[in-house]
């Protein structure tokens, strides 16, 4: 067996073991699937809402058409339909007519097809199309039949034009005729360029470089030879079958004289004898063993029946073993495709096909619009039936309550002093209890925190709210300074109930300067016991004149020396 | 021009297959369904859940003043026992500001304090009243010198003691204005009155005066 080419992927998905798995999987499950999704499917394949699984590919060429039916990618049935056949469009029809849904793939494999290479200029990316387009119009301005592809990165594009004869003409009446979604015409040459690059020998390293020319015969055309090189198809030519029988030596003599024939054609387009030109050929067994015997202007010669071909391809069966017909391998490696790399197609066929896919796209969009505005009716329907009913819930609920009130304020009325009297003097009452001070104590306190050679200057007791309360006018006034010992009287939150603000005077000691100071933290102390549980701090301590002290103040601060007066400031606050 | 265009847009329009316009038109109803809903019926629905909500708190609004009406039912007895206590002390007496004065102007001479000043008025503002009674309150000051803190101290104990139960302290301040000396000896030596200190008191005079009384 020869070589096997295929990518990793392919050659993956092509293991016996994954074949075998998915083989036994879909068997379980076609069962049970198809009983409960196959009504639904063939329901929506009806609407055309859903691929039929049959498709079929359509090969027409100048000596007949084959037309290949598919179940997915399973060859299901393949038939040839040729000049002499009696009413060959209508045995077609009636092959197409089983399923009206099954999409109709339309591959060309006629002589007159005609390919122009172009350089286009550089424009925009939403431009390119524009382009592209009227290139194509200039390029082949008589035909219907054309389309445009461009690739590589230098700005080239490809144009191919399908020149409408009789017989194309024809062929357009009976598909536009036809019910089926039909995409066409693909051009089967340009479509079939990758199978050399797939079946010959791989490229190596060498700067050369590498042709590759496919030759195939087909029952519709003939011999076709397709040159390939950097991935694409520059040119193709078809030799037409000879009416008699020909012997394997005589066909491969016909294949050598039309590749030197197209060999002197190509080295026109940059085709070299140093360059690397390999030959593939699809045909009977003793077609290929006589190929092999002849001396070919070629680097190497891979030579398969298609039948071996499509087993290589990952096609499956696509002829008898010792066939050399290569059109159903053709119409699969086609339907292989997600998308043909060019489609020619008419008018009314590609409108049909934009109208099939505008209706899958509007049906979704509509069934999902239909969705969401049932939810969102059924949404503000339940919105609306919870609210009425919670609006009745909650009146009746108020009209308890407030039938409750009243039933209470009756009973309240009833007494022979009414509850606002009782009160507004309760309330009174309260708030005088609250604010309650024992002046008289508190000075006793403070004396009694008082020791020896320490005066008080100044007391001054003051309940903050009630000062405020009563002068509104009045700015609020400053907040208590932090004190420079002891807590912090403001900090905290609470209501200041009242403050007690302390100058003390210490007498003068110019013997021990420092003891004032001793004194007044000592007096805090002492105060901090008087006062249990209320906020003392010093807001300011006598000045400590020592050297190892810093000494800080203000001008009116300086005249406190050693030996005159020295005086602290506490503040005591209680919190509510 | 446009109407060309217009025209040929709508033979195009026609021309379409059926299954088409029958999926556009059920794109046009949906989104002129969700258009009307998103415009009328959603600012309706709103308008319903606001009054719900109103509702709501109207509901939450009548329990808290159940709830409270309900517990001064309960606690009426005891209001009324504390009511009755305050009438027995006197809340419900007017201030007699003359006597007041007069009580201040002797104790302070029996202690001593010399410059004697006072200030008495009804204080700004809005009243708390009920159908019987209003609540008056008076700010009262008394400012004076003197020779000991305890006399002022007294003095502010023999006011608070005549204002029981209805003063509020304000402020009291004790200020040392000078300390003794030869010429502060001499003065009280020969009965010159001297001030050693400055003494300061304010209060709130609260009282309930029955309305008819006050008319009276």
């Amino acid at each position: 067996m020869p070589r096997r080419r295929r990518p990793i992927f392919g050659r993956l998905f092509q293991h016996p073991l994954l074949s075998q798995t998915a083989g036994r999987a879909s068997r379980l499950m076609q069962g049970p699937l198809e009983r409960m999704f196959g009504p639904i499917a063939a329901r929506l394949r009806k609407f055309g809402l859903l691929e039929s699984v049959t498709r079929f590919v359509l090969t027409i060429g100048d000596e007949g058409a084959t037309l290949v039916q598919l179940h997915g990618q399973t060859v299901v049935d393949a038939v040839f339909v040729g000049p002499e056949t009696e009413d060959g469009l209508g045995l077609l029809r009636s092959y197409l007519d089983k399923d009206h849904r099954a999409g109709l793939l339309v591959a060309a494999d006629v002589l007159e097809q005609m390919y122009r290479d172009d350089q286009l200029p550089k424009v925009g990316r939403f431009d390119r199309g524009k382009l592209l387009k009227r290139r194509l119009d200039v390029t082949f301005p008589q035909d219907r039949l054309k389309a445009g592809l461009p690739f590589g990165s230098e700005g080239k594009a490809i144009f191919a034009s399908l020149p409408e004869t009789e017989a194309i003409r024809l062929w357009i009446e009976f598909l536009e005729s036809l019910p089926n979604p039909v995409t066409g015409f693909c051009l089967m040459p340009f479509e079939s360029a990758e199978i050399a690059g797939e079946l010959g020998p791989a490229a190596g390293a060498e700067e050369s470089q590498v042709w590759r020319v496919l030759v195939t015969q087909q029952a519709t055309s003939g011999f076709r030879q397709i040159f390939e090189t950097e991935g694409r198809m520059v040119v193709t030519r078809l030799a037409q079958r000879p009416a008699a029988e020909m012997s394997p030596q005589t066909v491969a003599q016909l294949i050598e004289r039309e590749l030197r024939s197209s060999i002197s054609y190509v080295k026109r387009l940059g085709y070299s004898e140093q360059d690397r030109l390999d030959l593939i050929v699809l045909a009977e067994p003793e077609v290929c063993r006589a190929v092999e015997e002849r001396d070919l202007p070629i680097s190497s010669l891979t030579a398969y029946t298609p039948y071996q071909a499509g087993l290589l391809l990952g096609l499956g069966e696509v002829a008898p073993e010792d066939s050399g017909l290569s059109d159903v391998l053709h119409a699969l490696w086609l339907a292989g495709k997600k998308h043909p790399l060019l489609t020619l197609p008419t008018a009314p066929l590609r409108d049909r096909l934009l109208h099939d896919h505008i209706f899958k796209v509007g049906f979704a969009a509509a069934a999902a619009l239909s969705l969401f505005a049932v939810a969102d009716l059924v949404s503000l329907g339940l919105d609306a039936f919870e609210t009425t009913t919670t609006t009745d819930v909650l009146e009746k609920q108020l009209a308890n309550e407030r039938q409750a009130t009243e039933i209470i304020k009756a009973k309240l009325a009833g007494f022979d002093v009414p509850l606002d009297d009782v009160l507004l003097v309760d309330d009174t009452a309260d708030a005088i209890a609250r604010h309650a001070v024992d002046i008289k104590a508190m000075v006793q306190q403070v004396a009694t925190a008082l020791g020896p050679d320490i005066f008080v200057q100044r007391a001054v007791f003051r309940v903050p709210s009630l000062v405020a309360g009563a002068a509104p006018a009045r700015p609020a006034p400053p907040p208590p300074k932090l004190g420079v010992r002891g807590r912090p009287a403001a900090a905290g939150g609470g209501e200041v109930l009242y403050e007690l603000s302390l100058i003390v005077r210490f007498e003068p000691n110019p013997a021990a300067p420092h003891v004032p100071l001793e004194q007044a933290k000592a007096l805090q102390d002492r105060l901090a016991k008087q006062f249990p549980g209320d906020a003392i701090s010093a807001v300011r301590l006598p000045v400590n004149p020592l050297r190892s002290q810093v000494m800080e103040g203000t001008t009116g601060d300086a005249g406190r020396g050693p030996g005159t007066v020295q005086t602290a400031e506490y503040l005591i606050q209680k919190k509510g | 021009m446009v109407d060309i265009n217009l025209e040929i847009d709508i033979k195009k329009l026609k021309a379409l297959p059926l299954r088409l316009k029958v999926v556009a038109g059920v794109i046009a109803f949906d989104l002129a369904f969700l258009l009307l809903g998103y415009m009328v019926l959603d600012d309706i629905m709103a308008e319903r859940v606001i009054a719900v909500e109103q509702a709501r708190n109207q509901l939450a609004d009548a329990r808290r003043q159940n709830a409270d009406i309900r517990k001064q039912l309960d606690d009426y007895p005891a209001l009324r026992q504390r009511y009755e206590d305050s009438i027995t002390k006197g809340l419900t007496t007017s201030l007699d500001r003359l006597k007041l004065i007069q009580y201040a102007q002797s104790q302070a001479a029996a202690r001593h304090l010399g410059d004697l000043h006072f200030r008495m008025a009804d204080e700004a503002g809005d009243r708390d009243r009920s159908a019987k009674y209003r609540v008056e309150t008076d700010r009262v000051a008394f400012e004076s010198g003197g020779l000991l803190d305890t006399d002022a101290v007294a003095f502010w104990d023999s006011i608070f003691s005549q204002t029981q139960g209805h003063y509020r302290l304000v402020e009291a301040s004790l200020e040392r204005t000078q300390d003794v000396n030869s010429q502060v000896l001499t003065a009280i030596r020969h009965g010159n009155p001297v001030s050693l200190l400055k003494a300061k008191i304010e209060f709130q005079w609260i009282g309930v005066p029955p309305l008819d009384q006050e008319a009276k």
